[in-house]
């Protein structure tokens, strides 16, 4: 049989094609899996779905309005607390007294279908002593070494926020493409959760908390 | 810290019209109408070596809230082809609208490709003013410039990022 040359190009072609779809496919694979361990939300907007690890489903429900994962609770030294969702109530920073405070914590914003009802601490900053306690939170060597041995010295300032990523796809696709995967409906989010103190030095000891309960340092 | 996040855009002749976007999906297209819909992008479309129409974004933050600032944002992904295909910016993030146009007017900058690190959106005219109550942030005007290399039809996906501290 003889070469043709039409021939042997149409099939380079289609391997090439083949070739590009498959890596496609990984690369979607792949990078879908990694977002999501890291406890990025993929949402679709037009069936109101959000992608998370598939541990973390029976709690979709319990979120509050925000899509906060963890929320905030402030124990005083007369053993009131203060928590930063009560019902109806939501509190912020400025409603801490700082004064009074003996700990502060970030709890899970939802129960663990292991128990039911616990609302686990992932963080825990005792105010009086200026250390981390990591009760669930996964935290490093590194980590501990830097917030459970040693405190700063000196009056604290209470470091409480949270940091908020939103990202939105903007653009189209031609019909045609959209027949094979409709891309085009996703948004992202991601919250990291900080706390911390400052010490009139500038000094600070802080931890950022990610949504998948990795504890990382803030180095700002 | 429960503010609730949407975008907001404004749009028509000073002082303009404000729609609410929300978050989700695809919230507006470049292309030469100005009006706040994503839909009729491919009823006005921006010719191989035009600009878009300026689209005016904010930020709109309303719900209980200590502050929020530290506003940053950016292009995270570009288009994909993007020959011929560059966003531009207004990065000194006007706190006064203007009518959007099609010429060369407050969108001068290519967005910033990564993190800037820092706050690069303003907010009651200041870096580091933030919000204390319920409000918008000041003006992202974005525009898309073409060149003549530009391929006809779709342009595919960029994604944009909007990140922010909230206490």
């Amino acid at each position: 049989m003889e070469n043709n040359k039409t021939i042997d190009l149409q099939n380079r072609k289609i391997d090439e094609l083949l070739r590009k779809r498959q890596e496609g496919m990984f690369n979607f694979s792949e990078s879908t899996k990694e977002l999501i361990a890291m406890g990025v939300k993929i949402g679709k907007r037009d069936n109101g779905e959000i992608t998370v690890p598939s541990s973390y489903l029976p709690y979709l429900d319990k979120f509050n309005e925000s899509n906060l994962e963890f929320e905030w609770l402030a124990r005083y030294n007369d053993g009131s607390i203060l928590s930063q969702f009560e019902g109806e109530i939501q509190r912020n920073f400025k409603d801490i007294d700082q004064a009074k405070l003996k700990s502060i914590e970030f709890i899970s914003n939802f129960s663990w279908s292991t128990d039911m009802v616990e609302k686990r601490i992932i963080v825990r900053l005792n105010w009086e002593t200026g250390m981390f306690e990591f009760t669930n939170g996964f935290a490093s060597q590194e980590v501990r070494a830097k917030c459970c041995v040693a405190p700063l010295i000196g009056d604290k300032k209470l470091i409480l926020f949270a940091r908020k990523r939103l990202s939105s796809a903007v653009g189209d696709a031609s019909g045609e493409l959209k027949e094979f995967i409709n891309m085009m409906d996703e948004f992202f989010f991601y919250n990291r959760f900080v706390l911390g103190y400052q010490v009139p030095t500038g000094e600070k000891m802080a931890v950022i908390i990610e949504p998948n309960g990795d504890i990382k340092l803030f180095n700002e | 810290m429960a503010a609730t996040f949407a975008w907001a855009q404004t749009y028509g002749s000073a002082p303009g019209t404000v729609a609410s976007l929300g978050i989700s999906g695809n919230l507006f297209n470049f292309k030469r109408a100005d009006d706040a819909t994503a839909a009729n992008y491919s009823s006005n479309p921006i010719s191989a070596g035009d600009k878009s129409y300026e689209v005016w974004l904010r930020g709109k933050f309303t719900g209980s809230f200590n502050k929020v600032d530290n506003v940053q944002f950016w292009k995270s992904t570009d288009f994909s082809p993007a020959t011929g295909l560059s966003v531009k910016w207004a990065p000194a993030t006007p706190s006064a609208y203007a009518t959007p146009v099609t010429g060369v007017n407050k969108a001068v900058s290519a967005v910033p490709t990564s993190d800037p690190g820092t706050a690069n959106v303003r907010c009651r005219g200041g870096l580091t003013s933030g919000l204390v109550a319920s409000g918008y942030t000041d003006y992202i005007v974005l525009q898309l410039v073409t060149t003549s290399a530009a391929a006809a039809g779709d342009t595919s996906l960029a994604i944009f990022t909007m990140n922010y501290d909230e206490s």
